[in-house]
């Protein structure tokens, strides 16, 4: 059985999925948190097994496809006069417990895109990774000094650095009115450094790499589906979620070298990840720079300006690898 | 290309924010579609959803669709 770890609300990229496994006939179930919260969910330790409305998910799940499943942890709420954030907090973290024992008993399974643990990698770490698998990486610092940051500009290639934040996990939307704030990757230039306070939070700073275009690379066991993601304006962008809607922003089908892709899997390998977007740039010099690996990351825009049909090559391989494992289990080869 | 940017936060915070924080990107909620402002959702019990979107994730590549003959 394929166990899609998913969310009860709207998330684009699981229903493509799942379309295609009900084409299939494939045998699939979907738990979301709030099936763990309304009591779907059933722990036993002396079983080692944890059922899903009466399914023993350890006895009959050989894939589990992970996809946003604990994103809506952080809007569950119970509403309570007095100490509503501290017990909030705590229930919260109940359920990381379930999810948690839950992973350890279907930790012999295959999952995709990885292990929960390795779900959200650290982005340093992912470039530390990637610079051992061959790839190559900007300059990367972390600090909270304005003299550091500016003495970091200056040595980068094109006297301009980029900031983002660590962790996706805090990437949220502040929404006042009618509008939603929100941070992408942005361009810093001496004199905008120059006028900040002698200190800050502790930020991210990339060597700035001025792009020839950029490059989504939707990877899948092996397999890699890059889109060239091509702007005919002149000036140079920061973040290429700026650019996506303009008319002069073209998708297209893009082979990357054998070498990147050599490379690519390497890294995945070491990251033990099945499935992840991995954004590249190449720069004027025909450089090819590896940003980050999304490992849950969206892969419909790519898709669909390049007809990859992603969703069914997902589906096809979730469907493969369940059919296969039951076939062993049948002859009784594991 | 450079979008503009605000500070939502109060002048007197800037030094307890990261460098993200300080160049905040601003947009109406309804044209962003991650926010699902806009979208009108469904169910799909086979689909295992409570809010379920149909949509077609494919174009032709020519952008020319040939439509069928009619029979009578």
């Amino acid at each position: 059985m394929i166990l899609i770890l998913g969310s009860s609300g709207f998330e684009q990229g699981t229903d493509p999925v799942i379309d295609w496994l009900l084409h299939y006939k494939a045998d699939f179930i979907k738990l979301t948190v709030e099936d763990i919260i309304n009591g779907h969910l059933r722990i036993d330790l002396q079983q080692k097994e944890a059922f899903y409305k009466d399914i023993p998910l350890v006895e009959k799940t050989s894939i589990i496809w992970y996809r946003h499943f604990l994103n809506s942890l952080a809007r569950f709420k119970v509403s309570v006069k007095r100490f509503s954030q501290q017990l909030n907090d705590d229930l919260r973290a109940e359920v990381k417990g379930v999810v948690e024992v839950l992973a350890y008993l279907l930790k012999e399974k295959i999952w995709v895109p990885g292990h929960l643990p390795s779900i959200q990698p650290n982005k340093l770490e992912v470039l530390l990774k990637a610079e051992i698998a061959g790839l190559k990486v900007p300059q990367t610092t972390i600090t909270s000094s304005r003299e550091e940051a500016i003495a970091f500009c200056q040595k980068s290639q094109y006297a301009t650095i980029t900031t983002k934040q660590i962790s996706d996990e805090g990437r949220n939307y502040y929404q006042a009115g009618d509008y939603a704030y929100y941070t992408l990757t942005k361009k810093l230039s001496k004199e905008e450094l120059t006028a900040l306070e002698s200190s800050f939070f502790p930020s991210l700073l990339q060597e700035y790499v001025y792009p020839d275009y950029e490059i989504r690379t939707f990877y899948l066991e092996g397999k890699t589906y890059s889109t060239a993601i091509v702007n005919n304006k002149k000036g140079a962008y920061a973040d290429r979620k700026l650019i996506n809607e303009e008319q002069t922003t073209h998708f297209l089908p893009y082979q990357l070298p054998e070498s990147i892709i050599a490379k690519t899997r390497r890294l995945m390998d070491e990251m033990e990840m099945t499935a992840g977007g991995i954004d590249f740039i190449r720069d004027q010099k025909g450089e090819y720079y590896f940003l980050e690996v999304n490992p849950i990351g969206q892969y419909l825009l790519e898709s669909r300006h390049c007809n990859y049909y992603l969703e069914k090559e997902i589906a096809t391989y979730l469907n493969e690898v369940d059919t296969k494992c039951k076939a062993k289990q049948k002859t009784g080869i594991v | 290309m450079e979008a503009d940017y605000y500070n939502i936060f109060e002048p007197e915070n800037k030094s307890d924010l990261p460098l993200t924080h300080h160049f905040m990107l601003r947009r109406l909620k309804v044209k962003l579609a991650e926010m699902r402002v806009k979208d009108r959702f469904s169910r799909s019990a086979r689909h295992q959803s409570k809010a379920y979107l149909q949509k077609n994730n494919h174009k032709p590549i020519t952008g020319i669709v040939e439509q069928e003959e009619k029979s009578i």
